[in-house]
């Protein structure tokens, strides 16, 4: 095994380099500011913790994704009241998103937060590029049922989106 | 709308959001706040409390002469043992840190499992140590009012209804007291982990 200061430091380029979207998934389940930041570290406590067992079998972003779900959804969470918005305070200036692609994402946030907590989970590896049988290994599914849910899910999404997914 | 670019989008803002937060460089110090470092505070706490229930049980038996109060404390000292040996056992089997190698479905379960059992226990707990204890106590306190040896306050039929119906009465009142109890401490988490596992095997 490494030495402790090569792990950490491979771990902490890891969370770098996907520190997106660690966040990006934690915004999907937590509530508020709190929860979010909560939520944001009990994923690094796990991921960190697990990080000597990580062998390679799979990509870093995999590994990471599925210990961040592990963790989300088993994670103790407030009952929800109001989606809140994504990014209340975004500084334009300094972002690398424009206004209108940030809108976009408000509309896509609120919608996949309508979704069942399971099918959100489904969809965010979809849009993430995993195939059929890969969400259904990380899911611990049927790769058909995989596809089933898709389906119903992309029907939903439609419904609150309205554009051709 | 370009559900891809959103998506992006989504992940850029996110990761902006995740750089303003502290936690990174100090990751190594930090311990886990999940469901099962709490659920394992509760168990420890449990042990605790029954350790010490009991050694007040031993001092007890030890202290009162009358045989059936001493049968009543030994019944409930028994219970409150195998109570702390189930704490014990399942104290021993969570694991706060999950298994990166785990499915989700595999680790809702693991977790609904684990909350079930301390459930179970706490309701046992409930149900059978609470009435004994409690006709336990009433029977040596009425003892104790009167001054009179238990045998002889018992043998008043009166005394032998209000036996019964506080006995039956403090069951019903430890049974839902015990539901109650563990509703309020994760009844929400099992709700939220069993609602996504139905949801994960919903559409076949």
């Amino acid at each position: 095994m490494p030495p402790v200061d090569a792990l950490e430091q491979s771990f902490l380029a890891a969370i770098e380099q996907h520190r997106g979207l660690l966040m990006r998934l934690v915004h999907l389940y937590a509530n508020d500011r709190e929860e979010q930041r909560d939520l944001y570290q009990e994923v690094l406590f796990q991921a960190w913790k697990s990080w000597p067992k990580f062998r390679g079998e799979s990509t870093r972003s995999t590994w990471l994704y599925r210990v961040a779900l592990n963790t989300i959804l088993t994670a103790q969470r407030k009952q929800v009241t109001d989606t809140m918005p994504l990014f209340p305070d975004i500084d334009y200036a300094n972002s690398v998103v424009s206004p209108d692609r940030a809108e976009a994402a408000q509309r896509l946030y609120r919608a996949m937060r309508d979704l069942s907590e399971a099918d959100r989970a489904i969809m965010a590896l979809h849009l993430d590029g995993y195939s059929h049988p890969e969400i259904a290994e990380l899911m611990g599914i049927a790769s058909n049922h995989v596809g089933v849910k898709l389906f119903r899910i992309k029907q939903q999404l439609k419904e609150r989106l309205n554009p051709s997914l | 709308m370009n559900v891809e670019e959103a998506w992006q989008s989504m992940q850029d803002l996110s990761a902006n959001r995740a750089a303003q937060l502290p936690e990174e460089q100090a990751i190594h110090q930090k311990e886990a706040h999940n469901v099962l470092s709490l659920l394992k505070t509760r168990l420890m706490w449990n042990l605790i409390f029954a350790f010490v229930i009991a050694l007040l049980y031993v001092v007890l038996m030890i202290v009162i002469p009358e045989a059936l109060v001493r049968a009543g404390l030994g019944i409930v000292l028994g219970f409150t043992l195998w109570a702390a040996r189930t704490a014990w056992m399942e104290y021993i089997r969570i694991q706060p840190v999950l298994t990166p190698s785990n499915s989700v479905a595999d680790t809702l379960q693991f977790h609904s499992d684990h909350l079930r059992a301390w459930m179970k226990l706490q309701e046992q707990v409930a149900k059978w140590v609470y009435p004994v204890a409690a006709a336990t106590g009433f029977v040596w306190g009425a003892s104790m009012g009167a001054d009179k040896p238990i045998a002889a306050v018992m043998s008043h039929w009166p005394m032998q209804v209000a036996l019964l119906i506080s006995t039956i009465l403090l069951s019903i009142g430890g049974h839902y007291l015990g539901k109650w109890l563990t509703k309020k401490a994760f009844g929400e988490v099992v709700q939220q982990i069993e609602s996504t596992l139905d949801s994960l095997q919903a559409d076949r």
